[in-house]
């Protein structure tokens, strides 16, 4: 089953430039089985979910992008939105109390100008980075993230052995599915996705217009 | 051993009444520009604005210079005024100018809220400064909540 | 014309010898003066330490916002930095004054990273240049739409797949 797992909407993310509808008609199209909708600190209601799932015959599941000092959060299981920027270990505490998943958003994209002429990060040092203890998986195919820096993320998920997901990121129309999770069992409800993701029967990979 | 610096330089100015013109120079080790920048009080718009692009990496940089015009009639404070000056003037034209404006318009606002003080205590000796503040938040009121002084 | 008001803001970037960089921040303007000092390791590009002070300001109130300087330790200059920097230093309980300050010695250590190909291509002329600059935003995909140089149309981007 191909979802991806990480997608902005026009509704809740003021970055975006595709609405939900949109962006399911996209997915289908490309071929994927599902959708999450991930805006940055707002989240889906499971009731609006669950109704654009059934108009569409297609599964869309909510979960959220949160902010935290160490980067970006996509979180599945938290239904409220974040009103402030918080540590990792913070929003660890929050996601256990409803039994939910965090996955480390892209976790090696850089800013916008960089050269990175001279500065390369190695596996090791990476693997170093403490966010990662704290959370259940990390992006290792972001839709947004450069090839080099998707390349960093799957080693050090490899190193750590770590699960990887994948993503497009996606804020405009043409975007999704550059990135995919692919689960091993078919996924219906939130539940079921964050089981599987606990579980970790998934491999990620580049999909529609991906890098492959 | 330094290997990048940056400075940056405002002056502001009260030509005449209600008007502030703020004077912003940029000097770094890649790019040089400056910025006239006239700002019409109490509702901080944007009226006015002049560039000039001194030192910069490519030949098309200077296309940047038209841009400036996208922060007319924007008013400072005014809902997502950054992310409009960082699309507009950065993403359409130079990031650049777009950090050298917002400083202009940071240090005009600087002096609108507190540029009166000296004055007033003048006038009134036993004017203090929390009097003075909650003045100005009625005059400003997007500076409630902006830091911990006005929450 | 007399001035009413003036600001200087200067940062620096310094190589120290074990594997990171010293970032200098200070501003100086007719109400407020202020700097803060921080450490950035190579090459996870982060925060190892910080320390600030506010030297002159309106209220005395805003010292009180000087230990929200510590949030920042740990936090990697990269994606998302600006939100985390303005929510935890900045805000209706801290000081946007000093956030920003931060958020310039992130910005001047990313131009300082910037740098050293642009040493490479801004010297060049004509169409080595040109191919230069087509090689540089191949490697830096990000670049490309960023700006007016690298918009669509920009000879930048010729040949160029987006």
């Amino acid at each position: 089953m191909i979802i991806d797992l990480h997608v902005h909407t026009k509704e809740l993310s003021p970055d975006a430039d595709r609405d939900a509808e949109e962006a399911i008609r996209e997915a289908k199209q490309k071929g994927l089985d599902g959708i999450c909708f991930t805006d940055h600190n707002r989240a889906w209601s499971v009731g609006d979910t669950e109704k654009l799932s059934k108009k569409w015959d297609f599964v869309v599941i909510g979960g959220m992008e949160v902010d935290t000092a160490e980067g970006h959060m996509l979180v599945f299981g938290l239904h409220e939105d974040i009103k402030k920027t918080m540590h990792v270990s913070q929003l660890r505490q929050m996601v256990d109390k409803v039994g939910g998943v965090i996955i480390f958003a892209h976790p090696f994209k850089s800013f916008l100008m960089f050269g990175m002429s001279d500065i390369s990060l190695d596996v090791e040092q990476a693997s170093a980075r403490p966010a990662l203890q704290v959370v259940d998986a990390l992006e290792a195919f972001s839709g947004r993230a450069g090839e080099s820096e998707n390349r960093l993320a799957q080693d050090v998920a490899k190193k750590l052995g770590m699960k990887g997901t994948g993503g497009s990121d996606g804020h405009r129309p043409g975007e999704i599915g550059r990135c995919v999770t692919i689960f091993e069992n078919d996924i219906k409800n939130e539940a079921e996705l964050i089981a599987e993701l606990k579980a970790g029967r998934f491999r990620a990979d580049y999909f529609v217009g991906g890098r492959k | 051993m330094l290997s990048f610096t940056r400075t940056k330089v405002i002056g502001v100015e009260s030509p005449k009444e209600n008007i502030l013109l703020a004077h912003g120079v940029l000097d770094d080790n890649i790019y040089a520009m400056e910025l006239d920048v006239e700002v019409k009080l109490p509702d901080f718009e944007i009226t006015g604005i002049q560039g000039r692009m001194k030192r910069t990496t490519t030949a098309e940089c200077w296309k940047a210079v038209p841009k400036l015009g996208n922060a007319i009639s924007l008013r400072i404070g005014e809902e997502r005024f950054i992310s409009k000056i960082n699309r507009g003037v950065g993403k359409q034209g130079c990031s650049h100018f777009a950090n050298l404006l917002l400083e202009c318009c940071d240090a005009i606002r600087q002096q609108a809220i507190y540029g009166g003080w000296r004055k007033l205590k003048e006038k009134d000796a036993s004017l203090s400064k929390e009097s003075f503040l909650k003045e100005q938040l009625k005059k400003i009121p997007d500076l409630k909540d902006s830091c911990l002084l006005y929450s | 014309m007399i001035l009413d008001y003036t600001r200087c803001k200067h940062a620096s970037i310094a190589e120290l010898e074990e594997n990171s960089l010293l970032v200098r921040v200070a501003v100086e303007d007719t109400f407020y003066a202020a700097e803060v000092e921080m450490v950035v390791g190579l090459p996870a590009l982060e925060v190892t330490s910080i320390k600030g002070k506010v030297k002159r300001a309106f209220s005395d109130k805003c010292q009180q916002a000087v230990p929200l300087l510590n949030e920042v330790v740990g936090m990697r200059v990269g994606s998302g930095i600006i939100k985390a920097v303005n929510d935890l230093v900045g805000g209706p309980s801290g000081c946007p004054r000093l956030a920003d300050l931060i958020l310039e010695g992130f910005n001047d250590v990313i131009l300082r990273y910037t740098m050293p190909p642009l040493r490479e291509i801004v010297p060049l002329a004509g169409q080595a240049q040109l191919e230069a600059y087509q090689v540089y935003l191949r490697k830096s995909p990000r670049l490309v739409g960023s700006c007016i140089a690298f918009a669509e149309g920009s000879p930048y981007r010729e040949g160029l797949e987006v």
